[in-house]
């Protein structure tokens, strides 16, 4: 079950008293990520609706943007290096701008984090060999099998990270 | 309306008010959970994918690239290398791996890496040479052209071993080979058996906040991890409001670097927290726990063991 925000209340209330700072708990607030700031006395399925929607509504703008702004960061076929296949590396690029867009979560459930890292631990060993099959002249069909292995790990990660974002804890 | 029949329904809105409540909270509380079961799904098939991929063409290539291409194996950057710019200029940063020490000091796609700690590198061969002399945890200065102008950057390199743990516990994987489980022998008549890790074993409900400045000063911390609420697993004693400084000396910057940290460890192997609790520093130092051996779904389960036959009835 996850931690309402009263029981966040319990919790800290229970720590040992000092002198908080005075913005202690909106950076507590803060941390737990936009969805737990509103009305408190907000029903679960409209807040979830609300989130949903507003998620849904932000993927969409989110993707639509990520199309429009495409071509100047994206890695392309005749760089030095790169031998995968055009849409690949588009697929590539726009997973890159919908992480990048994603907000920031400072609070995050273990499994959640244990399977970002997870993922991330992955990405950055595709990333290794990719990096040394740039150097080996004679790998094209290695370089397109990592590129869609990368993409299908960002794919992943992309949605564990919105999954987690649109989710309170 | 006659005030019978108003006091009537204010009657019937009283009777009925508190088991409507009632069952909008069972509801909200159905959505909650399959909310939280649709999302520990989603989770599950990331981290499949996560360990196929590991194995998806993975012993060829790397074993081609050895032959040919001898690449770092201590410690990593975290990017991903295009090609040697014209005049050797440089190294092309064509991606940054999410998450990666150079995503989080700042290196952007399209950078050229021209020097590491002062060494001028010209080509991704030089750069390899570089880093084969770079220490685990070390800090280096990369420095970068981006879009024309001089960059510089410290990127704590990443020890390679913590990305060969995150390969299947259960798989016949290229790499780290020593760090694999055994696989688990057969057993008539079961399915195929599965390890589960320890973290997600005791650890999943386990939060994790990010200490920020703000938040880090009723905590008595600058940086670390707050630990909102404890996991299950009571191996490390970890309790509510427990702050990770460190673990195993390496400082936990998010709820993921603290799980990359903590997957390093196998079992029976000694994990050490440093920790602030009540505003005090303490260590706290426990055994990791074993993974759990699981069965796959449709694995035939075993039946009981018949009943030991009756003691013969004695004389009458």
């Amino acid at each position: 079950m996850h931690t309402g925000l009263s029981e966040w209340s319990a919790r800290l209330a229970a720590l040992p008293g000092f002198e908080p700072p005075a913005d202690a708990w909106p950076a507590i607030l803060a941390a737990r990520g936009p969805h737990e700031s509103g009305c408190a006395s907000l029903r679960w399925p409209t807040a979830v609706a609300a989130v949903v929607l507003a998620a849904v509504a932000g993927l969409a703008w989110l993707m639509q943007s990520a199309q429009r702004e495409l071509a100047p960061a994206a890695i392309s076929m005749t760089d030095p290096g790169v031998v995968a296949s055009a849409a690949i590396l588009e697929q590539n690029a726009r997973l890159e701008m919908l992480l990048a867009a994603l907000p920031e979560r400072r609070a995050m459930r273990g499994s959640t984090a244990f399977t970002v890292s997870q993922l991330e631990d992955r990405l950055a060993l595709v990333d290794e060999r990719l990096s040394r099959i740039s150097m080996e002249a004679n790998a094209p069909e290695f370089s397109e099998r990592l590129w869609r292995e990368r993409v299908d790990l960002m794919n992943s990660l992309v949605q564990v990270r919105y999954a987690d974002a649109t989710n309170p804890l | 309306m006659n005030k019978g029949m108003l006091a009537a329904v204010a009657m019937a809105v009283l009777v009925l008010a508190p088991s409507m409540s009632l069952a909008q909270e069972a509801k909200d509380a159905d959505l909650e959970k399959r909310l939280e079961e649709a999302q520990q799904r989603l989770e599950a098939a990331a981290r499949e994918v996560a360990e196929l991929s590991a194995e998806a063409g993975g012993p060829h290539i790397l074993k081609m690239l050895d032959m040919r291409v001898p690449g770092p194996r201590r410690s990593m950057l975290g990017v991903n290398l295009g090609g040697a710019e014209p005049n050797g200029g440089g190294v092309k940063v064509n991606g940054v791996s999410p998450g990666g020490p150079a995503a989080e000091a700042g290196v952007r796609a399209g950078d050229v890496i021209v020097a590491i700690d002062g060494q001028s590198v010209g080509t991704g061969r030089e750069l390899v040479a570089v880093m084969k002399d770079v220490e685990p945890d070390q800090k280096v200065v990369l420095e970068l052209r981006r879009d024309g102008k001089p960059v510089k950057v410290t990127v704590a390199a990443r020890p390679m071993d913590q990305v060969f743990f995150a390969r299947p516990l259960m798989g016949e994987g290229e790499i780290g080979a020593m760090h694999a489980l055994p696989a688990m022998p057969p057993m008539h008549g079961m399915g195929v058996a599965h390890a589960r890790h320890w973290l997600l074993e005791g650890w999943s409900d386990a939060e994790l906040v990010t200490v920020t400045p703000a938040l880090g000063r009723y905590f008595g911390a600058d940086k670390g991890v707050l630990v909102a609420r404890a996991p299950k697993d009571s191996t490390l004693g970890l309790q509510d409001g427990d702050v990770i400084v460190a673990i195993g000396g390496r400082e936990p910057q998010s709820g993921p670097h603290a799980m990359r940290i903590l997957r390093s460890y196998q079992p029976g192997e000694t994990v050490e927290l440093r920790i602030l609790r009540d505003r005090k520093a303490q260590t706290l130092k426990a055994a990791a726990p074993e993974h759990k051996f699981e069965h796959g779904a449709g694995a035939p389960v075993m039946p009981p063991p018949p009943e030991p036959p009756r003691a013969p009835a004695g004389p009458t």
